[in-house]
């Protein structure tokens, strides 16, 4: 580890963001380029603690298991407790660090070109530095305080990104919508994004005060995440009251906020129309920064709430934990069969990549929602962790390739395209491997990871014999069907097939679509050899996470040998292809992917027959996003809104209006008369001070007096 | 003994002077409208504390008489010296400023 | 312990700036007045040097043997005071008469923070300054009263009291009507000096009162003696001891302005130079402060005499509803500054009057009040408010000097909408108005809730809701600064503005950067300002 890393690497970020302004009144391609060191400085800190965790030297304690942690004292309440500003170096916090600063510098690199000649790139800057610090923050937090502040940072930063343009208006000539949801300006969807996971983080605030409350009553005030791994008294004491249903209400609101940062069902819609910012906000929302928090943040309490299950010897508190992760996983799995099915049928490309990413998260929540009920508990949350990593790269690269392709075609809309391959070969190429990525295709980085989600699953059934288990079997494959299949469609109707009337108007008037130029090719590049190469890691990463569960892997992390990675690699190999989701994975691939074929590849079969009888309102259904959105804004903005003003009406108006304008007035009126005190006039001044004395000392008699008939010493202030 | 007791007069005297002076010296700042009144009431207010402190000075000697008190005493004239003259100072530039010595006239703070 | 070289060196924070005085007064008399940058880079380079050997973590090796900042030989000889025996007068030494200054570590504290605004206060007033005369007279003054504060803060006798009291004193008046050829800062000035001097008078006065009980002039013997000689309220001297008591607040008390007494302190503030204002408002007026606490606590012990500390918070509260009063409808800049001033200084004695209290009630239902934490907590606050107050209104009257630099106007219905020309300035302005609101990642919301936590702790709970409410008022006139400066449509005298120097900009922006650190990281200047508060208190030696 480079001396300061834990810090530096968000710190770095921060910097470089308090400095955007300074550098753009120096030189405008200081501004740029600056913000590409600082991040580069980032990432190398963030990377340099990777040896750490791999030879354990962040390793301080077996049962718990603790690892190093830095703090500095923050706020001292004087005989309460002292709130620290520290980092906790963890395989899970420099993994996620890695991932946050890796793919968000290649973003940085391609933003050069993407944004290049944008009027406001100094606020662009800014932010985008911002939210890769208050990501990395968020993640190196060693308490949960300071992981919100973080959090909210990305939240207020997702905000003003989203709503880069914000006021470009938003192009919805769509007449298939029935409520057009989608505000007339950008700045509408940033507003959007904020305030549905603003929901969330207050939920998750009200939880962490609970939280906090309880460490109170066990005697140790703390947000320290490895204080409240080691001692459980908190937990115990929370589910005491109200026979666990404080503690489920407790872990549900902590959840909520997960639930709207990484965009589950039911606060899934704001992430689609997240799309109106600029591409590389895109990909950094979605890849690298904030949607992953929300999993990262379930990823660090998983492990603390599976110990208490252990530690905590109250039956009722393991069920109520039992069914809390049960929840996660059903909302996981939902939420990616129901993105699936809406990104069948979308008809904007950045859109599909927003419902895949929701679809995504749900299979990571799936996993980790599993874990806790597998013995071996590492099998469910690796195979999270593991999906995050590689979601990260491939969406990061799918992001990228088709905010390239949006560059050169000038529309949004997947039937503006077609035939487009020829003109953009590498963008082409580095898409296919994303979608193949997506869609877990051998020997691409998704496959791995999603094999490795399906063999929790398959665990849970078949091993534990859950029903629970067999449903997120059946919907999980069913999602990775559909997933194939709108890969392949996204494919075809960008890509393939002949060109459509945009792309030869475009050619007509002079500007035919061209391949994007090198500044942002060659992080697509470099992202797609990372998709290969991070599928053959999974060994690596689970020889990374043993350290979480110390207790139950007694391998203590050593410094591997060539020659046991070689025998770890072989044995796991042969695991996978011998094991039946390796099967499972192949069936799925086949069935959606030979649909997709014949549909969008090949194109023997013609997709228009959705448009009529049955299918047709199926497909309507699922255009409009199940409604969920529109249903949404009918409950709370029409809705809050009505109720708004009536309660305006009412209750403002007429009742606390009146009040306000009362006391303003008689604050006002008073404050006037009030004034007359100040006359200017020495010999008043004079009297005033006679007066202070004369008041002193008169009230020294009265004191003295009274106490003297009382014969007790008076408490003045009761 | 101390050499209050050789003078005869009795300590009390001696105190109720100062007081006498620093009573006048307060009526004067509180109601007088002249400035240079002001002045001299300043001078009132700080001799009945010089008063105050040479008295108690000769009341606490024995054969040495109180040589710190008698240095503020000597100190303190210098310095309400020092404040007079800056007072008077600031009187005669408010006099060509505003062609009066009635501090009522100077009347344009007042809020 | 007679002064010696090494005393000599310790001792560089106070006379370096009387002889800084002097160094720029020649200066000015052969440049002819000429000089004025190299003056106000001198004067900062003083108030540097001044910090410099006040906080100095290493020693100071010389021919006459190894020496050490004063801070750092206090913290490293177990929190014990220096003492200095400057002037032993002849039979009368060190048992009753003999002069000194002590030196412990709210004496520090306080001559850092005073050495610290006064730094930016040269620097700016370089800038701001430029076109006046008589340069020399300004920075020289300057000097002296920071210097006569530090030496206020170091006294631990009545004589070196009240010399540097008057030597601060002096130089204040000086400053205010600095620009005697405009009517304004002269009536200010001479209203000042009338009651300012007043009250130093009232302070002789009961200092020789004081004198006449107890025999010395020595501060931490007489607290000792009185309690011998009023043992009891049916003692003789018990009503003359209490008299001191209400002319020690009320001497001082002007000075510190406490609420009835404060009338001058709209008046002088805005009329001084800004730079002179932010001092007067930032550190002048806190020696008032600290002259209270310092002598209350060694001379009247509360269990003896036992209401004045409670009569005292009732002043500080009345001093806060006074000015939250006066500064709600007001229309000058300054003015409004000057009375938010005020209310400050509610806070800050109010913090002090609790450690002046007899507390019959340690507050059973929180685990942690004991008496001395009560006590710790809220002197703690008011040090730490003192400095959040220098930082806070400092930078606003330097800000409110700029305003006045660029536009010539104090008044806010002209200097509506000039916020939104000058961004880094009006920046600054927004965080100071929120800090003083006590808004809370700022330095303004800790000192707040220490005095607020304090005063729970000693169980005054009207106390607390009076305080907190008054609190949530005055948000309402800091954010009628800032809603007029940004948020109204500029009127034609603020469409002009443009942003200031960056000189001007430099002092104000440092000082930003402090109210926002120290509220991110507040705990090693919380940690400094406890040591403190259990120095004044006694609790460490």
């Amino acid at each position: 580890m480079l001396p300061y890393a834990a810090w530096l690497c968000w710190l770095f970020p921060l910097i470089g963001a308090l400095l955007t302004p300074i550098f753009a009144k120096i030189h405008p391609k200081l501004r740029d380029y600056g913000a590409i060191i600082f991040g580069f400085l980032g990432m190398v800190m963030a990377f340099s603690m990777i040896p750490d965790i791999l030879s354990g030297a962040a390793w301080i304690n077996a049962s718990p298991m603790l690892w190093y942690e830095e703090a500095i004292p923050w706020i001292s309440i004087p005989g309460f407790t002292t709130l620290e500003w520290g980092v906790l170096v963890d395989p899970l916090s420099v993994f996620m660090a890695s991932v946050a600063t890796g793919v968000s510098f290649l973003i940085l690199v391609y933003s050069l070109g993407y944004m290049h000649g944008d009027p406001s790139l100094t606020r662009y800057w800014f932010f985008m530095q911002l939210f890769v610090g208050g990501m990395v923050l968020l993640v190196m937090a060693n308490n949960l305080l300071q992981t919100f502040i973080g959090w909210e940072i990305v939240g207020l930063c997702s905000y003003a990104l989203i709503g880069f343009w914000y006021n470009r208006p938003n192009m919805v000539h769509d007449d298939q919508l029935g409520d057009v949801t989608e505000g007339k300006l950008n700045s509408h969807s940033g507003m959007k994004a904020f305030v549905v996971t603003r929901v969330g983080d207050v939920g998750l605030l009200i939880s962490i005060i609970f939280i906090f409350f309880f460490t109170i009553s066990a005697g140790n005030p703390t947000f320290n995440y490895q204080v409240l791994l080691s001692d459980f008294t908190w937990l115990g004491n929370m589910a005491l009251i109200l026979n666990g249903a404080l503690m489920f209400a407790v872990l549900l609101l902590f959840f909520l906020g997960p639930i709207g940062k990484s965009a589950q069902f039911p606060l899934q819609f704001w992430l689609p129309e997240a799309m109106a910012g600029p591409t590389t906000v895109s990909a950094l929302i979605h890849a690298a920064a904030m949607v992953k928090a929300g999993v990262y943040l379930i990823a660090r309490m998983a492990p603390i709430l599976v110990e208490g299950f252990y530690q905590v010897a109250v039956p009722i508190a393991q069920f109520v934990l039992m069914n809390f992760f049960l929840i996660i996983a059903i909302i996981g799995t939902f939420t990616a069969f129901m993105a699936a099915t809406m990104a069948l049928v979308s008809r904007e490309l950045k859109k599909v990549l927003a419902f895949s990413t929701i679809s995504q998260l749900g299979y990571m929540f799936m996993a980790i929602g599993i874990f806790a009920f597998t013995a071996e508990g590492v099998l469910g949350y690796t195979a999270g962790v593991f999906h995050l990593a590689a979601h990260a790269v491939f969406k990061a690269l799918l992001f990228l390739s088709a905010g390239a392709v949006l560059h050169s075609v000038h529309s949004k809309y997947m039937d503006d395209m077609g035939g487009i391959r020829k003109a953009m070969p590498i963008t082409f190429a580095v898409m296919v491997i994303g979608a193949l990525a997506l869609s877990g295709f051998p020997p691409f980085s998704g496959f791995w990871s999603k094999e490795a989600v399906f063999a929790s699953a398959w665990f849970l059934a078949i091993d534990l014999g859950s029903i629970w288990g067999m449903i997120f079997l059946f919907l999980g494959a069913i999602t990775g069907i559909f997933t194939f299949f709108y890969s392949l469609r996204m494919i075809g109707m960008t890509f393939l097939g002949e060109p459509s009337k945009n792309v030869k108007d475009l050619a007509a008037a002079g500007t035919p679509v061209h391949e994007a130029p090198a500044v942002m090719w060659v992080p697509l590049a470099i992202l797609a050899g990372t998709t290969v190469i991070i599928g053959f890691l999974e060994p690596f990463l689970k020889q990374f996470f043993y350290g979480f569960w110390g207790n139950t892997f007694p391998s203590i992390p050593h410094a591997p040998h060539l020659s046991d990675l070689l025998t770890m690699y072989i044995h796991y190999f042969l695991e996978v292809f011998a094991s039946p989701t390796f099967l499972i994975t192949l069936g799925v691939l086949f069935v959606g992917g030979f649909l997709g074929y014949m549909f969008y590849i090949r194109r023997s079969w013609s997709p228009d027959f959705v448009g009529r009888g049955f299918l047709g309102r199926i497909y309507t259904f699922l255009y409009n996003r199940w409604y969920w959105n529109a249903a949404m804004y009918k409950i709370f903005v029409s809705g809050g809104l009505g109720f708004a003003r009536g309660m305006f009406n009412i209750v403002e108006a007429k009742g606390i209006d009146k009040f306000n304008y009362v006391l303003a007035d008689g604050a006002m009126g008073l404050s006037r008369r009030w004034r007359r005190i100040q006359t200017g006039v020495h010999s008043w001044n004079m009297i005033l001070l006679l007066i202070g004395a004369v008041m002193f000392i008169l009230l020294i008699l009265l004191f003295q007096f009274l106490g003297g008939i009382l014969l007790i010493p008076l408490p003045f202030f009761p | 003994m101390s050499y209050l007791d050789l003078l005869g007069v009795p300590i009390q005297v001696f105190l109720i002077v100062a007081v006498i002076l620093y009573a006048i010296g307060i009526y004067g700042m509180a109601t007088k409208r002249n400035m240079v009144k002001f002045i001299i009431a300043l001078e009132l207010l700080l001799d009945g504390a010089h008063l105050n402190f040479v008295t108690f000075a000769i009341a606490w000697s024995g054969f040495y008489i109180d040589l710190m008190a008698q240095a503020i005493v000597i100190i303190s004239i210098c310095i309400g010296g020092g404040v007079i003259a800056i007072g008077l100072a600031f009187i005669i530039r408010a006099y060509n400023k505003f062609g009066t010595l009635d501090i009522r006239k100077l009347n344009k703070l007042r809020h | 312990m007679a002064i010696g070289p090494l005393e000599w060196i310790q001792l560089i924070p106070l006379w370096i700036l009387f002889v800084g005085a002097l160094i720029i007064a020649l200066l000015g008399r052969f440049t002819k007045e000429r000089a004025k940058v190299a003056m106000g880079a001198l004067s900062a380079l003083f108030f540097f040097i001044s910090i410099f050997f006040l906080v100095l973590p290493f020693p100071i090796v010389t021919p006459w043997g190894t020496t050490y900042g004063l801070w750092y030989q206090i913290v490293n000889n177990g929190f014990n005071p220096i003492n200095i025996w400057y002037w032993p007068l002849g039979a009368y030494d060190a048992a009753t008469g003999a002069t000194f200054l002590r030196i412990d570590l709210f004496t520090v504290f306080m001559a850092v923070i005073f050495s610290f605004l006064a730094f930016f206060v040269s620097l700016y007033s370089i800038k701001y300054m430029e076109h006046d005369t008589r340069l020399s007279l300004y920075y020289g003054l300057l000097l002296t009263l920071v210097g006569g504060m530090i030496g206020v803060v170091m006294a631990g006798d009545f004589f070196t009291l009240f010399i540097f009291w008057e030597t601060m004193s002096i130089s204040s008046y000086v400053l205010v009507a600095f620009r005697r050829d405009e009517a304004e800062p002269l009536e200010a000035g001479i209203k000042y000096l009338l009651l300012s001097a007043v009250g130093s008078t009232l302070v002789l006065f009961t200092m020789s009162i004081l004198y006449g009980i107890t025999g010395t002039i020595n501060l931490y013997q007489i607290g000792s003696i009185l309690v011998t000689l009023a043992p009891t309220a049916t003692s003789p001297l018990y009503g003359l001891i209490v008299f001191t008591i209400v002319g020690l607040v009320i001497g001082f008390g002007v000075k510190a302005a406490i609420a009835p007494l404060a009338t001058w302190l709209p008046d002088a503030h805005p009329a001084a130079p800004s730079g002179i204002s932010a001092m007067l408002s930032g550190v002048v007026i806190m020696t008032g402060s600290y002259a209270i606490i310092r002598l209350l606590v060694l001379f009247y012990d509360p269990y003896t005499f036992v209401y004045y500390g409670t009569i005292l918070s009732w002043f500080a509260l009345f001093t806060m509803i006074y000015g939250n009063l006066m500064a709600l409808t007001q229309k000058d800049l300054k003015r409004l500054l000057a009375y938010s001033t005020i209310v400050n200084v509610g806070y800050i004695i109010f913090g002090f009057s609790i450690a002046l209290m007899p507390l019959f009630f340690p507050s059973p239902p929180y685990p942690i009040g004991t008496y001395e934490s009560a006590l710790t907590y809220s002197v703690t606050g008011s040090l730490f408010h003192i400095t959040s107050h220098m930082l806070a209104k400092g930078m606003l009257f330097l800000i409110s000097g700029i305003f006045l630099h660029t536009l010539h106007t104090r008044d806010l219905d002209k200097l509506r909408g000039a916020g939104r020309r000058m961004p880094f300035t009006m920046f600054c302005f927004t965080i100071g108005a929120l800090s003083l609101a006590g808004v809370p990642p700022l330095i303004g919301f800790y000192s707040k809730f220490y005095i607020i936590w304090g005063s729970i702790v000693a169980g005054t709970y009207i106390a607390t809701i009076i305080l907190v409410l008054m609190s949530a008022f005055s948000v309402v006139y800091y954010l009628r600064m800032i809603q007029i400066l940004v948020f109204s449509e500029p009127s034609p005298e603020a469409a002009t503005a443009k942003e200031a120097h960056p000189l001007l900009l430099f002092a104000i922006g440092v000082l930003m950067v402090f109210i926002i650190g120290i509220g991110l990281f507040p705990t090693f200047f919380l940690d400094v300002a406890t040591s403190a508060a259990q120095s004044v208190l006694g609790m460490i030696p």
